[in-house]
């Protein structure tokens, strides 16, 4: 690379931050550079760039009134000097646009954001290379590095029993969930043209399918014979379908940075407008503004109907069905690098869905049957037979999944709610799968009565990760969303506490975060695309506050994780002395009517032995 | 090809009202959409101080699940 | 075959060159003359993207050339991508594209003389008779590519009818300075006596402090010299203290590389004042390569600028008109006031002036 010699020109009064920095760029790319002071005129400016004698030229300046005609008469100066074919220029600004660069006369315009990288490139007359954020479309893996040994011998052991004890359980038992799922696998496999993996000739789709159908509730089955819609649902028009087809990685997209210096953690946002169409709108508005990861959220009516339906549809209220077609199109409309996760936690059709989820090629799934059943209305029984079902799935298709606690919102302790995830975590392990933890950073029920958070938001929220720390080698994905009950209606609050939360988040260096848009409390209507960009803005300014530093929690967090050890460890003992997991979930051990949640009853009584 | 054409979901605005009391307030937050010619509005956010209303209310352009004026042009 | 490439410069940005162009094109449709068009500039956008308001339409008719950037015609099917251009600007390489149906197009083109002089060749090569160049801002010195000028100016500049006269009567008179061939290189400033000559290092811009080291050497040299040789622009300032210098050493003939080196050096009527002094001390003034001043076109319109918008304002259209037709000897026209059959008439040289025809 030839030595270039480079003129910067501050024009502006105040600000030559940006030159500065692109002259260190250029300095230590071994460039000579020479820096005029700042608020000459043109006629000076070219005066000195005649004995200076430069290959190129960067000025920068402000836009405000009468500016462009100061910068267009620098060029004509520059072409009048006999100097404008031999000396390229180049202005930058904060309302430079490549158009206003064109009409002004230079060669090129830098506007905000513009990289010191980009003017280097300009300056040696090559392409400039993508930032190292673009670079990386690699997906990250939460789960890489992580044992998943409990630390604590007791918890170690309580945990083997548990777990062994209800995968057993679980694997002796079947459900029309769990029946569904095995169709639909089939059924996939079929329309596909091949055996369903084991070697066998291709079935009849048709026949798997009326089979299918037989498993279903009356209202899907009605969709499937063509009698009647399902709720507020339609199907998507040809147009929104081939403008799903359309919205597919466009490559080379530049999405925002999210984190400042931090590796960790993975900010995830969550979707779920009704319709895939304004879904995938949202979810490039989020990637856009740095959002590494995507969660669907599907109709809680759903959730409490035996079967799911099939094709392209639009939901008119919040949650966007669970269809094959719709998520599909939803997946392929993500960037390359975009993690995505379909949520298989509750209801009554969650091992279908992961199965879903594997065949759309989502990277990860949400299985817990502990809050499934306690807070989400399924019957206890029925969720753990399907759970079994659906980590067996999970671990099949390679799919890591958090364990969510949001029991925790219906009042439930965290103890005793941490004590329902490891053992699921620990089942997940059992059947050779990767989980996640997913402790909540919430302003509780549980936590407002006991008053933990009356000083502080930190302390609680960090103890709970310091006490699964202490407990258990896993990753670690605090949500859902973070700062859960803490936002209001107001946009500048809701967002400021969805960024302390992950100040939380990213001192404690967990694996990732699922934040909520700054529309997290309005429940009017559907969430607007500006309030997911003011949440990700937000949290981005938290990464950047923070850097390396880190927000340090009172002592109260190390006795309070203390605390919730104590509790899980209880909680533990407890199940240990029933008779089964199934069983504690009905006698609540892990979260009773006193504490606010109530065995669910959907699908009670349609678990039969194999 | 109009703006508001372009516009992906929703306009949200944001000012301060004066009024009396919480209830003139909303009435008043709704009328300013209207006036606007946003006929499909909710207050978002709305906290009434003394005699001011610090306001958000949202004109929706396309609920979801509508027909998107800008149908074929998103994600580019 | 004759180069005939016109270009549309302005005073300031809004003073009508895209009106002007935009008339130039529609008359040039009407009497069949194959056309190619390019911009120093960028243009064509429905907003002006500094003052939000309308901007007039670029039109332009099958057959067009047009040189513009790459991304301006990507997408386009109302233009045959012909090649591309060695010339690169801020939006992309220049490319030429010949206009299948009518359309609108957005010009960007070379932001210098020397890319300008390229894209020129390229469109009279593939057939253009008349290559009509777009002006941007107020910046004028790359037009020493061409051979005819027509300058806009109007409100947007000043909305003053009465400096709107003055300042066109300077910009003509120094458009029009005669010409003295010769010869001329870019970095010497050449000093030539009645038996000898001697050269300077020139530092292409004449500031207060070569002012004096050119007036001084010219002294030094003894003798009486007739003419000095200035490659490039100079400020108003700068040209009264070679003034101040020359006093007491007879008259000098000043010779400039070109007019629009000198409209760059400065406000036009500081620069033609200056010249008036060089002139009133007996000194004569000539130009090296001379400019084709085909003539002015005036636009009342200006963007008024209320706190942080603009909106749009008008002069009255006649009494501009008025104003500037009475200040100068060449002609001026407001072609939305009189139509653009005059100045197409000027340009072709029908009405029995100089021009292309």
């Amino acid at each position: 690379m030839a030595r270039r010699k480079v003129l910067l020109a501050p024009m502006d009064p105040v600000h030559d931050v940006g030159l500065k920095l692109v002259q260190r760029a250029l300095d230590a790319a071994g460039h000579s550079t020479l820096r005029l002071p700042p608020d000459l005129s043109a006629e000076e400016i070219v005066s000195r760039a005649i004995e200076y004698q430069p290959d190129t030229v960067l000025v920068g300046r402000t836009l405000g009134y009468n500016v462009p005609e100061v910068l267009a008469r620098l060029v004509d100066l520059m072409e009048a000097a006999g100097m404008r074919s031999r000396v390229r220029l180049g202005v930058g600004g904060m309302a430079i646009r490549p158009e206003l660069a064109a009409e002004l006369g230079y060669d090129r315009g830098f506007g905000p954001g513009t990289s010191p990288e980009e003017a280097l490139a300009f300056v040696e007359g090559r392409e400039p290379q993508p930032p190292a954020a673009a670079q990386t479309l690699e997906k990250p893996d939460l789960t890489a590095g992580y044992g998943y040994l409990a630390k604590d011998r007791e918890v170690a052991t309580s945990l083997e029993a548990i777990a062994t004890a209800a995968v057993a359980w679980g694997k002796a038992r079947t459900s029309p969930g769990v029946e569904r799922a095995r169709l639909r696998r089939r059924l996939l496999a079929a329309e596909a043209g091949a055996g369903a993996g084991d070697g066998r000739v291709p079935e009849s789709a048709e026949a798997l399918r009326r089979a299918y159908v037989r498993e279903c509730d009356p209202p899907i089955r009605a969709f499937y014979e063509g009698t009647g819609p399902v709720g507020k649902t339609r199907p998507l028009s040809p147009d929104e379908i081939a403008a799903l087809a359309a919205a597919a990685d466009p490559g080379g997209f530049e999405r925002r940075r999210v984190r400042h210096l931090q590796t960790r953690p993975r900010v995830f946002v969550q979707y779920g407008t009704g319709c895939p169409v304004m879904d995938s709108a949202h979810n490039r508005v989020a990637e856009a503004w740095g959002a590494d990861g995507l969660v669907h959220f599907d109709p809680s009516w759903a959730a409490r109907t035996e079967g799911l339906i099939e094709g392209h549809h639009s939901h008119e209220e919040d949650g966007t069905l669970l269809t094959l077609a719709n998520l599909r199109s939803i997946g392929r409309a993500r960037l390359s690098g975009t993690l995505w996760q379909v949520r298989a936690h509750r209801g009554l059709n969650t091992p279908e869905i992961v199965v879903l989820a594997a065949a759309a090629g989502a990277d990860l799934t949400k299985v817990n049957p502990v809050y499934g059943s306690l807070g989400a209305g399924t019957d206890p029984e029925r969720l753990v037979v399907d759970g079994v079902e659906c980590l067996s799935l999970a671990a099949a298709a390679g799919l890591p999944l958090d364990v969510v606690t949001n029991e925790e919102l219906c009042g439930v302790p965290a103890g005793k709610a941490f004590a329902g995830m490891l053992i699921i975590a620990a089942m997940a392990v059992h059947l050779g799968g990767r989980p996640i933890l997913q402790p909540l950073f919430c302003l509780s029920p549980d936590v407002m009565v006991t008053g933990r958070m009356d000083d502080n938001f930190v302390d609680y929220n960090m103890a709970k990760v310091m006490a699964l720390r202490q407990l258990y080698d896993a990753p670690i994905w605090p949500g859902a969303p973070i700062g859960f009950l803490t936002h209001t209606e107001d946009r500048v609050q809701s967002a400021t506490s969805t960024a302390l939360h992950a100040a939380i988040a990213v001192s404690l260096e967990v694996d990732a975060i699922t934040i909520a848009s700054a529309d997290e409390a309005y429940s009017g209507g559907s969430i607007a695309a500006a309030s997911r960009v003011d949440t990700l803005l937000a949290t981005a300014e938290a990464f950047r506050f923070l850097g390396s530093a880190k927000v340090a929690p009172t002592p109260r967090a190390r006795e309070w994780a203390d605390e919730l050890v104590a509790q899980i460890k209880d909680t533990l003992r407890r199940i240990l002395e029933r008779p089964s997991l199934v069983d504690a979930l009905y006698a609540g051990v892990l979260g009773s009517p006193a504490d606010g949640v109530y065995p669910g009853r959907a699908g009670r009584g349609t678990v039969r032995l194999r | 090809m109009r703006a508001v054409d372009r516009v992906l979901d929703a306009i949200d605005l944001e000012t301060v009202l004066l009024a009396e009391d919480e209830r003139s307030a909303r009435r008043l937050a709704f009328q300013l959409a209207k006036e606007l010619g946003l006929t499909d509005a909710d207050i978002v956010a709305l906290e009434w101080r003394a005699n001011m209303a610090r306001v958000r209310v949202r004109g929706y352009i396309h609920r979801p699940g509508h027909h998107y004026t800008w149908l074929g042009q998103t994600a580019r | 075959m004759k180069r005939r490439c016109l270009g549309v410069a302005g005073t300031a940005k809004n003073t009508g060159k895209t009106t002007t162009l935009a008339a130039i094109l529609r008359e040039a449709a009407a009497a069949k003359v194959a056309v190619g068009v390019t911009s120093i500039g960028y243009d064509g956008e429905d907003l002006d993207h500094i003052t939000g308001l309308p901007k007039p339409r670029l039109l332009v008719t099958a057959g067009t050339l047009v040189a513009t950037v790459e991304p301006a015609l990507a997408g386009r099917p109302d233009f045959e991508v012909l090649e591309g251009i060695p010339v690169r600007t801020a939006l992309g390489r220049v490319t030429l594209a010949r206009v299948v149906r009518p359309t609108r197009v957005i010009l960007a083109g070379p932001a210098g003389a020397a890319g300008l002089r390229t894209v020129l060749d390229r469109l009279r090569q593939n057939g253009s008779d008349l290559a009509l160049v777009d002006g941007a801002f107020g910046r004028l010195a790359p037009m020493t590519a061409v051979d005819g000028l027509l300058i806009a100016t109007g409100a947007a500049r000043r909305p003053d009818p009465a400096f709107l006269a003055r300042e066109a009567a300077a910009i003509t008179r120094l458009c029009t300075l005669p010409e003295m061939p010769g010869e001329g290189r870019k970095d010497l400033v050449r000093v030539r006596g009645p038996v000898s000559s001697l050269t300077l290092p020139y530092p292409a811009l004449l500031d207060l402090h070569w002012a004096e080291e050119v007036a001084g050497r010219a002294r030094a040299a003894g003798g009486f010299p007739t003419d000095i040789y200035l490659p490039g622009p100079a400020s108003a300032a700068a040209l009264e203290r070679l003034g101040q210098g020359l006093s007491g050493i007879g008259p000098v003939t000043l010779v400039f590389s070109h007019p629009l080196h000198l409209l760059a050096g400065g406000e036009a009527l500081a620069v033609s004042a200056a010249l008036d002094g060089l002139e009133s001390a007996g000194h004569r003034l000539a130009v090296r390569q001379g400019l084709r001043l085909l003539g002015l076109t005036v636009n009342p319109y200006y963007p008024a600028r209320e706190g942080a918008v603009y909106r749009a304002a008008q002069l009255d259209s006649a009494e501009l008109l008025a104003s500037v037709r009475a200040a100068v000897d060449i002609p001026v026209t407001d072609v939305v006031l009189e139509g653009s059959q005059a100045l197409w008439d000027r340009i072709w040289g029908r009405a029995g002036e100089e021009g292309y025809g």
